[in-house]
């Protein structure tokens, strides 16, 4: 049966906003991981086929925030398409800033060779790198833990959640020239316009072209609610081998949150998974050059181009720390099967460990994962003073000098009173 | 007459078809308890897990109702598949209205799991309940909300199957096998088509 030309066209236009509305919800928020992609035939496709990323993630993203979680044996891989001379820079962020977790990273060029691998350029343990392109094509990149040198996952017994973060340039937000964002001010938005950072950036990370000159300072403001981390990282295209930048995050007020010379990879510098003060609504970026103590730019001759890459994340605080104590045990598990059934404070409940927004068994189960001590028992009381068990004797033995002393005295007494009889 | 042929043969495979490798099923043992005092125990037991490998199960949180009339909740204790107790594991049961939640956490590392579970099917606790007085005398314990099983990696593992058991007071009536009834059917209407030909 033919159908009639109006009919066509309406159904052609229904077609074409279902797969509009379609392609928007999915690039509406930053992507998840979903397995088996642990191999490079079965990884995760982060971008359209044929579009690169710089394209499906336009300008003030031009980037894309990738959660996943890895497990001992296990590896995730992701596949994204570039253009020819693109620089792409990759960096691995976790909830402990890379104090405990110690994952690697390796980066693939279409015909599947390895073209750069990393293990600890950025903050803590943690990975970044930045490379140029030379080939066109879907380049793919694996993430793992240390020890795992082939990226198959057979050598490692790393466990933790992870934020990708995975940048390109060009095209990206350009700042002006000559700029006039020398002071915090006058800091520019970054990403320009007014809105929520995830409403204007769609990926969940924002990348900006800048330039500093000696005597130069650039200030960046970004919209960050309380409860959201940010990292943030500097890039050159020489890999930070010439370039020596600083960066300082501050808060609303103005005080100087956070100071990095050399956190990312060369002299580059890199911030992860800070946390926003409470009741904040912004957090400021300084970029100087190296020696510009005050962020004033009055005291460094640097001069260069940078890349200045900004993803958010959830709350921060160890996964699983439930009571703070930067030491995961049996009272965090404890806190956690108590609280099965509830909902989750919200996406950065520590308790939330699968952040499925209910805190269930499963959690606690995996939280036991990242105990410290076997059984998760607890950390040994006065372990970091050194004590090893004699000291708690001590006060005895003060107490038996004491007696001593006392008990001469009286010798001493009554020997005097006994020379006085006679 | 062919196709009821078909049809018995049909059901015959699937009756008798394999479980599919790596299901995990939870169940009360013995399914049908017919109690000789005023309580009786009854054992949560989980099968297909893989012997002395993965999956290994670290931790479960699942209900079981019961007819509060009839039956009273006593007690429970757990096993030590998921570790010793109280050092190796946590465990917490919450006795409801016509329900009793019980819940572990295992706090070994996944390979001191797989080596602890040497079996692929093993109880995970045992309840007692009461039998109250009055005019009931059967009654049925079944898997309520929350039915969660996880791996040693804090994964959920799918329950293919939550079978109960029957409870009842006087010993149950001898009834004939599902199979011996299916059979019986086959039979009649084999007959009454044959009758239809003639």
């Amino acid at each position: 049966m033919r159908q009639p030309k109006r009919a066509r066209a309406l159904l052609a236009a229904g077609l074409a906003i279902a797969l509009a509305g379609a392609y928007a919800a999915a690039a509406s928020a930053a992507v998840a991981e979903v397995e088996p992609n642990g191999a490079l035939a079965t990884a995760q496709a982060i971008t359209p086929a044929n579009t690169v990323i710089t394209a499906a993630f336009p300008p003030p993203g031009g980037g894309v925030l990738v959660t996943g979680s890895i497990s001992p044996g296990d590896v995730d891989y992701f596949a994204f398409d570039l253009a020819a001379d693109q620089l792409v820079s990759l960096a691995v962020v976790t909830a402990d800033e890379g104090a405990l977790s110690d994952p690697s990273l390796a980066l693939f060029d279409p015909s599947g060779a390895l073209a750069a691998t990393d293990d600890d350029s950025g903050p803590g343990f943690l990975p970044a790198l930045r490379l140029r392109v030379a080939q066109a094509g879907t380049w793919k990149v694996a993430v793992s833990g240390f020890g795992d040198a082939t990226f198959n996952g057979s050598s490692h017994t790393e466990h933790f959640d992870y934020r990708l973060i995975i940048a390109a340039s060009p095209p990206s937000t350009l700042e002006a020239n000559p700029d006039t964002n020398g002071s915090f001010a006058n800091a520019d938005p970054l990403p320009p316009g007014s809105g929520s950072f995830d409403a204007l950036v769609p990926g969940g990370v924002a990348v900006v072209t800048g330039v500093i000159a000696p005597g130069d300072v650039d200030y960046w403001q970004v919209p960050v609610s309380a409860g959201r981390t940010l990292s943030a990282a500097l890039y050159d295209d020489d890999g930070g081998a010439l370039a020596d930048p600083v960066l300082r995050v501050l808060s609303g007020s103005s005080t100087a949150l956070r100071d990095d010379d050399d956190g990312g990879p060369g002299f580059l510098s890199a911030v992860a998974s800070l946390p926003a003060p409470a009741a904040s609504s912004a957090l400021t970026l300084a970029v100087g050059g190296f020696g510009d103590a005050n962020f004033n730019g009055s005291s460094h001759d640097e001069s260069f181009a940078y890349q200045l890459v900004v993803a958010l994340g959830p709350a921060a605080g160890l996964a699983c720390d439930i009571n703070g104590d930067k030491y995961v045990d049996r009272t965090d598990i404890d806190a956690i099967f108590a609280a099965r059934g509830q909902p989750a404070s919200g996406p950065g409940d520590p308790r939330d460990a699968d952040g499925d927004g209910v805190i269930t068994v499963l959690d606690a189960r995996a939280c036991t994962l990242e105990c410290s001590n076997p059984s998760c028992a607890p950390r040994p009381v006065g372990a970091s003073c050194g004590l090893m068990g004699p000291e708690a004797l001590a006060p005895l033995l003060w107490f038996a000098l004491r007696r001593r002393q006392r008990s001469k005295q009286a010798r001493a007494a009554s020997f005097r009173l006994e020379e006085n009889h006679r | 007459m062919k196709a009821l042929g078909r049809l018995c043969t049909l059901a015959l495979a699937l009756a008798l078809a394999p479980r599919p490798a790596g299901a995990v099923s939870i169940s009360l043992s013995p399914a049908s308890v017919t109690p000789s005092g005023s309580s009786f125990s009854i054992d949560l037991v989980v099968a297909g897990l893989g012997a002395a490998g993965a999956p290994s199960l670290g931790a479960f949180d699942v209900g079981i109702a019961f007819d509060p009339s009839f039956l009273s909740f006593d007690s429970a204790s757990y096993g030590s598949q998921l570790g010793a107790l109280p050092s190796d594991a946590i465990t917490g049961t919450t006795p409801g209205a016509g329900v009793v939640r019980l819940a572990e956490v295992s706090l070994l590392q996944p390979a001191e799991l797989d080596a602890l579970q040497t079996t692929d099917s093993f109880a995970l606790a045992t309840l007692t309940f009461d039998v109250l007085p009055g005019p009931i005398t059967s009654g049925a314990l079944s898997f309520a909300s929350p039915l969660t099983l996880s791996d040693g990696l804090g994964n959920a593992l799918v329950v293919e199957s939550a079978r109960g058991a029957s409870v009842s007071l006087s010993p149950p009536v001898p009834e004939p096998s599902g199979f011996l009834v299916f059979a019986t059917g086959v039979a009649i209407a084999s007959r009454r088509a044959r009758r239809g030909a003639r």
